[in-house]
């Protein structure tokens, strides 16, 4: 049988070694007035055994029968160790305390975290989650796994293929399963044309499905007819199709980007930055902001960690801008940061063969226009509607 | 009739006491020797053990042998168990 089975820790227990004399009759001796031995091992006419701490003092009247010496040799548990740190009693209170705050601490969610996002994003998955009441800090009684996952998943539908929440101790983690697309439909859809979606010159045609509707070299205007889906065979039967096929043109654009001749921002005059302690939903400042009411605030949080393990503890740092005067700007910084911004955009899919700028200042506005030409995929897909 | 069940009982009665008087010796192998019904310890060192069981007397020889619990009447003794003897007090 385990010691520690039948020593509780805050009774204690003594091993003690007894030497001379009659081992046995001692033995029995312990036996009949109910001195409960554990382990008792004689070696070399030396007995060594354990007793709780309260029978220790009645084993001294069974040794003089016996006439055995007893020695104690190791003590253990709370009272003992209560008595070796008699004169410094904050350390066990504080191990006391700490074990209850370890305990309180412990029915409550520390972290969380996801797994397998690829699709959706972290934040997103969190901000989820934490909108259906999953965040750091709620109680674990509170969480219905099953249910959390379940309208998770709903708000998360055609994205995920599942979700779940397994919560492990104090750490919460999502784990999620992208959805897999199955890939493109080779079958056939509606019938449908592909119709040019603007004006330009047609470089190249490719009819994979149906029959090419225009010559390449020739122009084209929007909405004309470049693949057709109709098909009439030999016999003069028509057969419908969805038409599929790439073209790309030359064609002419224009981008045009507009800003204020002067812009006007917001100036702090001061900034003061206070760290901050939360615990759960308990945010302690640990210094004063000023009184003035004029700012802007941004607050930045990161979670304590010991040893990677994730704390209850969250590192605040609040830092306040103080408002002033506001200061002003020229406009055409910000309206070429603006414009190239927006070119790149337009223009990522696309082979910009030239372009020219123009640049106009009317009545406090600035004005950046850029024609170019350049060669883009033309044709979008029109509905055959038959009757 | 009812004195006649009555000494059915006794004698049943003792029976199941003379029975519970006899020791019970479990044995794990050769490894640990569980003894219930034993009166006392005889002699005790690594390589013996010799048990008290009333009428009989239990050697258990062996190497390292270890009381792992004493407690009223039952023993437990752990080690490496060679043989295990019963002869008349």
């Amino acid at each position: 049988m385990r010691k520690g089975l039948l020593f509780s820790p805050f009774g204690g227990s003594v091993t003690f070694l007894a030497k001379g004399g009659f081992p046995e009759r001692f033995l029995n001796l312990c036996n009949v007035r109910g001195i409960a031995l554990f382990s008792p091992q004689m070696r070399q006419k030396e007995l060594t055994a354990t007793v709780r701490r309260g029978d220790y003092a009645r084993l001294r009247d069974v040794a003089k029968r016996s006439g055995m010496s007893l020695r104690a040799t190791e003590k253990h548990g709370l009272p003992f160790f209560l008595r070796r740190r008699r004169e410094r009693l904050a350390l066990p209170v504080c191990a006391l305390v700490l074990a209850l705050l370890a305990v309180f601490l412990s029915g409550f969610v520390w972290s969380v975290d996801t797994a397998g996002c690829e699709n959706v994003s972290r934040e997103e998955v969190l901000s989820v989650m934490e909108a259906l009441g999953l965040r750091p800090g709620v109680r674990r009684k509170r969480i219905d796994t099953a249910a959390l996952g379940q309208a998770a998943m709903q708000q998360l539908s055609g994205r995920v293929s599942w979700l779940g929440v397994n919560l492990g101790g104090s750490r919460a983690e999502i784990e999620v399963h992208d959805y897999i697309d199955p890939g493109e439909d080779d079958t056939f859809g509606d019938p449908a044309n592909i119709i040019a979606d603007f004006d330009g010159l047609l470089l190249s045609l490719q009819a994979h499905s149906g029959k090419a509707a225009a010559r390449v070299g020739s122009g084209v205007r929007k909405g004309d007819l470049l693949i057709s889906g109709v098909v009439v065979d030999r016999f003069g039967v028509s057969h419908f199709y969805e038409a599929r096929g790439a073209a790309t043109a030359l064609h002419s654009d224009s981008l045009t980007c507009e800003s204020p001749g002067r812009i006007e921002y917001p100036a702090y005059r001061k900034v003061q930055t206070v760290p901050a302690v939360r615990v759960l939903h308990l945010t302690i400042p640990l210094g004063l902001f000023s009184l003035s009411r004029d700012f802007d605030r941004f607050t930045s949080v990161r979670q304590a960690q010991l040893g990677g393990v994730p704390l209850p503890l969250w590192l605040v740092k609040q830092t306040r801008c103080y408002r002033t005067t506001r200061a002003g700007e020229d406009g055409f910084d910000l309206l070429l940061d603006d414009f190239s911004r927006a070119f790149r955009q337009r223009y990522a899919a696309t082979n910009v063969l030239s372009s020219a700028l123009q640049l106009t200042h009317k009545d406090g506005l600035y004005t950046l226009t850029a024609r170019s030409r350049c060669i883009d995929f033309i044709g979008t897909k029109q509905e055959i509607r038959t009757e | 009739m009812q004195n006649f069940r009555k000494t059915v009982e006794m004698a049943a009665a003792m029976v199941t006491d003379t029975e519970l008087l006899l020791p019970h010796v479990e044995l794990h192998a050769d490894r640990r020797a569980v003894v219930d019904g034993c009166r006392g310890i005889v002699a005790y060192d690594e390589t013996c053990a010799k048990l008290n069981c009333g009428a009989i007397l239990l050697v258990l020889h062996g190497d390292g042998l270890c009381m792992e619990q004493l407690s009223g009447t039952h023993i437990s003794v752990s080690g490496t168990l060679v043989s295990l003897e019963l002869s008349s007090l």
